[in-house]
């Protein structure tokens, strides 16, 4: 990838810590000196108390095949940017591991490019190939003690 | 090494999510002889890991997910990957 058109951080997006909106404001705060960003857009997944035989999910507990995980994501950011026509793009995104509760974020993309179609598309393109490629798990334990494996659609 | 050559080869099988739940270990070591094509290799990790049977799950080996058709000459990490839920 151009490093002077693409910039992607953190260097490694899995993080064991907890992830809030704090961070879209931080991120997006920082890239406001970026004379070139003309607009960002950020996606914030939130874990949702689904019914799950009989009792709501009260956390997702995610794991991952770490090394796999990394390589997907520099992989399907790089194709995606390549068929991204903005001058610029920054590219935020981090994923929890461990628990997660109901109503917590574990996931954040926030995406910057030079006008709004690009960072709309790519943020949501991030997102879906995300779904599809990344190798994460996620238990999710029931408010009764009760669990179940997510599966992404 | 020929692609018809067999040779013994110790590897590390990882499993991951639902299938460590089920195995109740994140790893073990396995002796396989390669080569070996995509279908003979998940046989023989369903011969190993009785549990893996009916299960819905995509082979890596040493971090690529094998392809349909594929030879596997040799692994040193075979991860067993469920289906994904991140995000």
């Amino acid at each position: 990838m151009d490093k002077d058109r693409v910039s992607v951080e953190p260097e490694t997006f899995l993080t064991d810590e907890a992830l809030s909106q704090e961070c879209v404001a931080r991120v997006t705060e920082a890239w406001s000196t970026d004379r070139r960003l003309g607009a960002v857009v950020s996606f914030a997944g939130v874990v949702r108390g689904d019914m799950v035989d009989g009792s709501p999910v009260a956390a997702i507990e995610f794991s991952a095949h770490r090394e796999m995980a990394e390589e997907s994501v520099r992989r399907l950011v790089e194709r995606l940017v390549a068929d991204t026509r903005s001058d610029t793009v920054r590219i935020y995104l981090r994923h929890a591991l461990g628990r997660v509760p109901r109503g917590g974020i574990p996931i954040v993309i926030i995406v910057g490019t030079s006008h709004r179609k690009e960072a709309f598309s790519l943020c949501s393109g991030i997102l879906e190939l995300f779904k599809q490629e990344v190798p994460i798990y996620g238990k999710e334990l029931t408010d009764s003690g009760g669990h179940s494996w997510k599966e992404n659609r | 090494m020929k692609s018809s050559e067999k040779r013994e080869g110790e590897t590390v099988v990882r499993f991951f999510g639902p299938l460590e739940e089920l195995l109740g270990v994140p790893e073990k070591t396995l002796t396989i002889v390669y080569p070996q094509s995509d279908v003979s290799l998940r046989r023989a990790l369903e011969t190993a890991f009785p549990g893996l049977r009916g299960q819905l799950f995509s082979v890596a080996v040493d971090r690529v997910v094998v392809a349909e058709g594929q030879t596997i000459t040799e692994a040193r990490e075979i991860a067993l990957l469920p289906p994904f839920a991140g995000g």
